[in-house]
């Protein structure tokens, strides 16, 4: 029987849980991280250690308060009248304590194990055919870089191998090309990527960005729509808009550190082309784009900011490195969000500053000054209904179908009698690309799990009959299925 | 209490019926003939008695017994020594008359026979031997447990004779014991593989009905035309699906194709084992053993167990209460 | 002495005028046919006028046949014929003994007055339990003095059983004599013509009342209607909405709005001449409206995948990707290449013996936070 939970991450790391002594000693030596006095000092907000440094480690001590034995569990009521207890309960875990262990991106493994053959991805590996199926390993920078752009999902397996390494697969040779391809020409690629759940969509939307940052491109990535759109983040109407767009100073202030820290390199190299006396401090021309971005400290002034950062970076005639935006959770950009006008009204998503500049890039409003990609990827597990969203994409797919020159492809039409279709989302697809992600074939399944093999992870021989046992399991090769079949069983 | 008037009825219409009208009539004559007694019975029922004139009429109809005619009985035959009829057998006034001299012949040819060779049990033909209750029902008898498996052990081991050396005797005697419906003679209709390659086999477990075909593939698996993590949501689910293939080292050879309904998850994935298993069998029947080994050829016949009167589930009980 | 059947005879001709008679009638069981074809209807539909009649009859009473035959006399609307016959029993009765007359009248008021409970109509009781005190029709003996013996006959439920006997006997006859008859009576079935365009069902609960069995249902194919152009028939698929089954390509429609099952009929009939001539009518082709197929639920009809059908082409298919598969396997373990997960597990831990474990930090750490 397998435990539905990762025997890793049972481990708590609070501090003061009253466990039994040799528990906690061997809990001590196997941690050499929370062992070091070090990490006291030490506040990463992505680290993967956030947790544990989020309270002050104190050496085990019996609690004071101790009268006598007191028995874990339940006890049997003898008596008739209950006795007031006080029931024991270990520490009470820090506000936001709970959540930062939930959210937190491991991308090391010590125990996994080397993996000898395993190189670092070049800045021209995603576009090279002959590196299809092959794991390919991130560079630290690039690691740094996406995880400042939260390009790393928790449901991931990162946490599984000594260092993150992606599969090339033919869809990522594909999605690259089309990226080099359209930036060669100072053109936009304009994309979404779908497919069945845990098909990989996320997956290739970090390739791309993997890809991009190699390439010195400027990644602006937003992580998860449903952030933007279901009424979880502060918002404001924009003075002197018509109609009322609204603003999400204390996100847009967290998206351009995310931005600042991803693309540090590239935005200090690239300088502003006009003054920016409207801002809270002065950003004469020829300024690095990395001080602009520094002038958002607070979230009062964080929208005009981006606004300005955003006006420089598609400033036609500049000279500026192609530009790469992601959003992931396409269906939550594509309704009616949660959020309420002051007539109490909801508000479309595309009224929301941000999702506007972002469909408005997806729709073609924007031509990069260097080219560049927008993507978006949607999902499948977190999505509302969007019927607008899942007919054109079905449509765009169909009529690419049809232009390659498949006979007998039909493409879907509207129902005429059905009442949710959205105008505004037709608008911004109607001229998308589609790139259809689904399970991946036998040989990139066995590349995939060679690697997990090496690492350590898979206990058995990687040849065709297991490839083919695990690849068939997975449905024809779904890769997040075939991690769970393989992977997370933790069956030894 | 109507129904039965009705066959009483219809047993009185019979004799009333003279009309060509076969066709028609046949039901009725069957039914009759379920209500009269059998020849047999009617055989044992006159064994005793000196009386073996006229038994030629066999068909079906009754009727009253001549009357005696004593002047040709003493011309015909040589009238009995005896001043009343005598029992043809001697067990006739015994608990079990038929059964005891059945038991008195066995043993006669056991003893009779015991030194002709014989075969191993497991390589005897398979027969299903009548059983306590059968045999009961058939002498119409009281026989005890005890006479049965004595008897048993004899008759077992008459069957061990070689086959070619049995006498005639010893298979006569033992086509008593044999049960009407020799479930040993069945013969499975082997699966054949159609035009396009395919073997459809059927499982069933719990209340779930699996139709898989399987043809020669790649290890594609679509069950209800999805794929198996779309429509098995387990792992463990998927794996028992195609544990068949896989315990076989056969997943990468075959695509199957398969319609499950009824039941639960867990039921339609192992009517799918059952299903994949037998199909797979009509294309190597050499892989019967494994397959057995890994328990994919048995039908599983557990069911959810009734509900009782009087309890709150099938077996669980009311809570005591004490008032 | 006058003969008592002819009288009975003669007072039971104009029966409805001896309402005595027919009110003792209404208690006796309805004898039915076992397979009528015709419904049973019971008396309660009949209209108003007859109920009058029959109530200002009930109020003439009359004690013996001398009365009646006087008052059927001063009638003026009877033959010369009734009128001889009648004064003949007229003479007849005057002739019985005035003692005998008087125990006539005597014995008509004590039946009368005895059968009066018997023809007080039985009501259905309110407020009784699941009504616990009707009577149960299921019983093969009233239960009336049915436990009384007096030693000259069968009891009551021995005479009920054998009438049930012969009932059964009687439906066993039928079965085995007259129900083989019908086979003469078969006919072959005949494919409908290309005129024959409606398909009509109708429901029979052979002989029984219910109000089903006036219903009609009609299906048919728009396509097979003669004469409609393609656009007409899309009008017609259009004007019968939900009736239209678009997987079937047929629109079913049914009535029983009417009493009776031809009228069902005609109505439906006069329907579809009715949509049909509308959907010729070139006035309005409800062109601006799309086919509206939302209340039909188009079930997915799932195939075996044509690819994987075993032709000499896929099997030369399979056998390269097996032949290829085999050979990768091959290669790689011949180069050593081929990775067993646990042989890696025990070569890492065997390395890892060797050297002396040092807790370090491990990840790095973002710039600018040091």
């Amino acid at each position: 029987m397998s435990t539905p939970n990762c025997l890793r991450c049972l481990v708590r790391p609070s501090a003061g849980i009253p466990v039994s002594g040799p528990m906690s000693r061997t809990a001590t030596t196997a941690t050499p991280i929370a062992a070091l006095p070090l990490t006291r000092t030490l506040t990463a907000p992505f680290s993967t250690t956030a947790a544990s440094n989020a309270a002050p480690r104190r050496a085990f001590q019996p609690a004071a308060s101790t009268k006598g034995h007191s028995r874990v569990g339940k006890k049997l009521q003898l008596g008739k009248f209950k006795k007031d207890r006080v029931a024991e309960r270990g520490r009470v875990p820090q506000p936001g304590e709970r959540k930062a262990y939930r959210k937190r991106i491991t991308l090391s493994n010590d125990n996994a194990i080397p993996v000898p053959w395993l190189t670092d991805l070049a800045p021209a590996d995603m576009t090279a055919a002959e590196n299809t199926a092959r794991v390919l390993a991130l560079p630290e920078e690039v690691q740094d870089q996406l995880r400042a752009g939260e390009a790393f999902k928790t449901t991931q397996c990162w946490g599984m191998f000594r260092k993150p390494a992606v599969l090339v697969r033919k869809e990522t040779v594909n999605l690259a090309n089309q990226m080099q391809e359209s930036a060669d020409n100072r053109k936009t690629l304009r994309l979404v990527v779908t497919g069945d759940k845990v098909a990989g969509k996320s997956m290739m939307l970090l390739q791309a960005m993997a890809h991009a940052h190699l390439n010195n491109w400027i990644v602006i990535n937003l992580p998860e729509a449903h952030e933007i759109t279901t009424a979880s983040t502060e918002y404001a109407p924009i003075p002197n808009t018509d109609p009322v767009q609204y603003m999400q100073p204390v996100y847009v202030l967290k998206l351009i550190h995310a931005i600042k820290r991803a693309n540090e390199q590239v935005l200090s190299k690239t300088y502003t082309i006009q003054a920016h006396p409207e801002l809270p401090q002065n950003i004469p021309s020829n300024t690095p784009l990395l001080a602009l971005a520094n002038v958002a400290k607070e979230a009062d002034g964080a929208w005009p900011v981006f606004q300005a950062l955003w006006n420089e970076l598609t400033a036609q005639k500049a000279n500026r490195p192609p530009i790469l935006l992601c959003l992931d959770g396409l269906a939550h950009a594509m309704k009616v969000s949660d959020y309420r006008s002051p007539s109490f009204e909801r508000i479309h998503s595309h009224d929301l500053a941000l999702v506007r500049l972002f469909t408005d890039a997806l729709g073609g409003g924007v031509q990069f000054p260097a080219g560049g990609a927008v993507l978006a990827a949607t999902s499948r597990n977190n999505a509302p209904r969007a019927p607008s969203m899942e007919l054109a994409l079905a449509q765009r797919e169909a009529e690419a179908r049809r232009g390659a020159g498949a006979a007998g492809v039909e493409v879907p039409q509207k129902d005429p009698f059905f009442r949710g279709y959205d105008d505004r989302v037709e608008a911004v697809l109607r001229s998308v690309r589609v790139l259809r992600v689904a399970g991946v074939d036998k040989l990139e399944a066995r590349a995939l799990m060679e690697y997990w093999a090496a690492s350590g992870m898979l206990r058995a021989t990687v040849d065709e009959k297991t490839v083919t046992e695990k690849w068939t399991l997975a449905g024809s090769g779904v890769l997040g299925e075939m991690e769970r079949a393989a992977l997370l069983t933790m069956r030894i | 209490m109507a129904s039965s008037s009705r066959q009483g009825l219809t047993s009185a219409l019979r004799g009333v019926s003279t009309r060509p009208n076969g066709g028609q009539r046949q039901p009725l004559e069957q039914q009759f003939q379920s209500l009269q007694l059998t020849p047999a019975i009617v055989h044992r029922r006159c064994m005793a008695s000196q009386y073996n004139g006229r038994r030629d009429n066999r068909n079906n109809d009754i009727t009253a017994a001549p009357e005696f005619d004593f002047g040709s009985f003493a011309r015909k035959f040589a009238l009995a020594n005896y001043a009343r009829p005598v029992p043809v057998s001697p067990s006739y006034f015994s608990r079990t008359p038929s059964f005891n001299d059945r038991y008195l012949t066995l043993e006669k040819l056991f003893r009779a026979y015991s030194n002709l060779p014989l075969i191993p049990a497991a390589d005897a033909e398979r027969i299903a031997w009548k059983t306590l209750a059968d045999l009961r029902q058939s002498f119409g008898e009281p026989v005890k447990a005890t006479d049965y498996v004595k008897c048993l052990t004899i008759v077992k081991r008459l069957h061990q004779i070689h086959p070619e050396l049995k006498p005639d005797a010893v298979k006569s005697a033992l086509q008593d014991f044999k049960r009407d419906v020799q479930a040993f003679l069945n013969v499975t209709n082997p699966i054949p593989i159609d035009k396009f390659g395919r073997a459809l086999g059927v499982g069933k477990r719990k209340s779930s009905i699996a139709r898989a075909f399987v043809v020669e593939g790649d290890g594609q698996v679509l069950v209800n035309g999805k794929t198996l993590p779309d429509y098995f949501g387990r792992v463990h689910d998927r794996e028992s699906a195609v544990w068949a293939l896989h315990s076989t080292d056969r997943i990468d050879k075959y695509n199957v194709w398969a319609r499950v309904e009824g039941g639960g998850t867990t039921g339609q994935a192992e009517a799918l084992t059952l299903a994949i298993a037998k199909a797979l069998l009509a294309h190597e029947p050499a892989l019967k053993p494994a397959l057995r080994r890994a328990g994919c050829v048995t039908r599983d016949p557990r069911r959810v167990e009734r509900k009782k009167h009087g309890r709150v589930k099938a077996r669980k009980g009311f809570t005591w209460v004490k008032r | 002495m006058t003969s008592p059947a002819h009288f009975l005879r003669l007072c039971l001709r104009p029966s409805r005028r001896v309402p005595n008679l027919r009110a003792a009638a209404i208690q006796q069981s309805i004898l039915r046919r076992p397979l009528s074809t015709t419904q049973w209807r019971s008396a309660a539909a009949d209209d108003s006028a007859n109920k009058n009649e029959v109530q200002e009859e009930i109020d003439e009473e009359f004690g013996n046949p001398g009365e009646f035959l006087r008052k059927f006399l001063r009638d003026e609307s009877i033959t010369e014929e009734e009128r001889g016959l009648a004064t003949r029993m007229l003479e007849d009765w005057r002739q019985v003994p005035p003692n005998k007359q008087a125990q006539f009248d005597r014995l008509t008021t004590e039946v009368n007055e005895a059968s009066a409970d018997l023809r007080r109509p039985v009501r259905a009781k309110r407020n009784s339990f699941w009504n616990a005190e009707e009577v149960d029709s299921d019983l093969i003996t009233d239960e009336i003095g049915e436990d009384d013996f007096e030693e000259d006959d069968m009891m009551a439920m021995g005479h009920a059983k054998l009438e049930e006997h012969r009932e059964f006997r009687e439906y066993a006859r039928i079965a085995v004599w007259e129900m083989p008859l019908l086979s003469k009576l078969a006919k072959p079935f005949q494919p409908p013509t290309q005129e024959e365009i409606l398909r009509f069902r109708y429901t029979t609960y052979l002989g029984e009342f219910h109000p089903a069995d006036r219903k009609v249902v009609v299906e048919f194919c728009p396509t097979d209607m003669p004469g409609l152009t393609a656009a007409q028939q899309l009008k017609l698929k259009k004007l019968a909405g939900p009736r239209y089954n678009p997987e079937k390509d047929i629109i079913k429609m049914s009535c029983e709005r009417f009493e009776h099952q031809a009228q069902n009929k005609r109505y439906l009939g006069d329907l579809v001449d009715k949509m049909v001539a509308t959907a010729k009518d070139p006035t309005d082709m409800f062109e601006d409206l799309p086919l509206d197929t939302r209340h039909h639920k188009f079930k997915p009809k799932l195939k075996f995948p044509r690819d994987w059908y075993l032709t000499e082409q896929r099997k030369t298919q399979l056998e390269a990707q097996r032949k290829q598969a085999l050979l990768l396997d091959e290669e790689k373990r011949t180069e050593g290449a081929l990775i067993d997960g646990v042989d890696t597990i025990q070569q890492a831990l065997l390395a890892a013996k060797v050297e002396e474990p040092v807790p370090v930090l491990r990840g790095r750490l973002i710039r600018g936070r040091r």
